[in-house]
């Protein structure tokens, strides 16, 4: 596994939990969990902007220049076709919408426990980022496999 | 400092349509696509900034509006932004491939 694909993964996934623990923690909030909540989101936040710049430099680098064309020539050229250009371009939603839980808990910090509303938004985007962040998990997988199979039929 | 939840709101609703939008005009219009790459010398690059300026723009200039949003109701419809565009998104691609 190329180290930048692995770091890009470890980041998003640690992303993708972290946001899962802010859900948590919001679901039953309490004046120790939702501190806890926003500290956890703002490093969900920063693992979440390292996984698109770690990413990105993949992307733009070695990708382009060594995976992709393989994948292209390979017997499933959709995985770079429709996956990778689906991924790259709705990852760019997860920075966002984490930035946004922070934002929120950041302004209902001192009163989530009893703003319903408030918590609910919390909790709906924060699921959001988590089932986004491990929709690209399985895209990356789909990728990773269009450039298995691409080098399989290469030397078989 | 206190967050302005409605320009929040607003500027993370903008970025969502705005990546939807860019993703598939700059697919179609390859001057679009050309003026993108002369940005930064790659159009996802150069998306990536467009969207950062718009976001912390679209902010800036709701910073002052009231902050009586429904909260809610607005997450309900940043997340069906992001189901309805991530849709489009997979949808166009999926129908180059098979169109190609």
């Amino acid at each position: 596994m190329h180290t930048l694909v692995g770091l890009h993964a470890f980041l998003g996934e640690a992303g993708a939990l972290a946001f899962l623990w802010v859900f948590v923690e919001v679901l039953n909030a309490s004046g120790p969990s939702v501190k806890r909540a926003f500290r956890v989101a703002s490093v969900g936040v920063v693992l979440l902007i390292l996984a698109w710049i770690v990413g990105g430099w993949h992307y733009l680098t070695d990708y382009a220049t060594a995976v992709k064309p393989v994948i292209k020539a390979g017997p499933t050229p959709w995985a770079h076709i429709v996956i990778t250009e689906t991924k790259e371009h709705i990852f760019l939603f997860i920075p966002f919408l984490a930035f946004f839980v922070w934002g929120l808990l950041h302004r209902y910090r001192d009163e989530l426990m009893t703003n319903t509303d408030a918590r609910k938004a919390v909790l709906t985007i924060s699921l959001l980022v988590v089932l986004l962040a491990f929709a690209m998990a399985g895209m990356g997988v789909l990728i990773s496999s269009g450039f298995r199979a691409a080098l399989e039929s290469k030397l078989l | 400092m206190k967050i302005q939840t409605t320009a929040l709101s607003y500027a993370t609703l903008v970025s969502v349509w705005l990546i939807v939008l860019l993703t598939i005009v700059s697919e179609i219009s390859a001057p679009l696509k050309a003026g993108l790459v002369s940005l930064t010398g790659h159009h996802w690059t150069s998306k990536g900034v467009v969207l950062i300026l718009v976001f912390f723009l679209t902010y800036f200039l709701l910073r002052k509006k009231e902050d009586t949003i429904d909260i809610a109701r607005f997450a309900r419809l940043i997340t069906a932004s992001v189901v309805i565009g991530g849709l489009m998104i997979f949808g166009f691609f999926l129908y180059g491939f098979l169109g190609a």
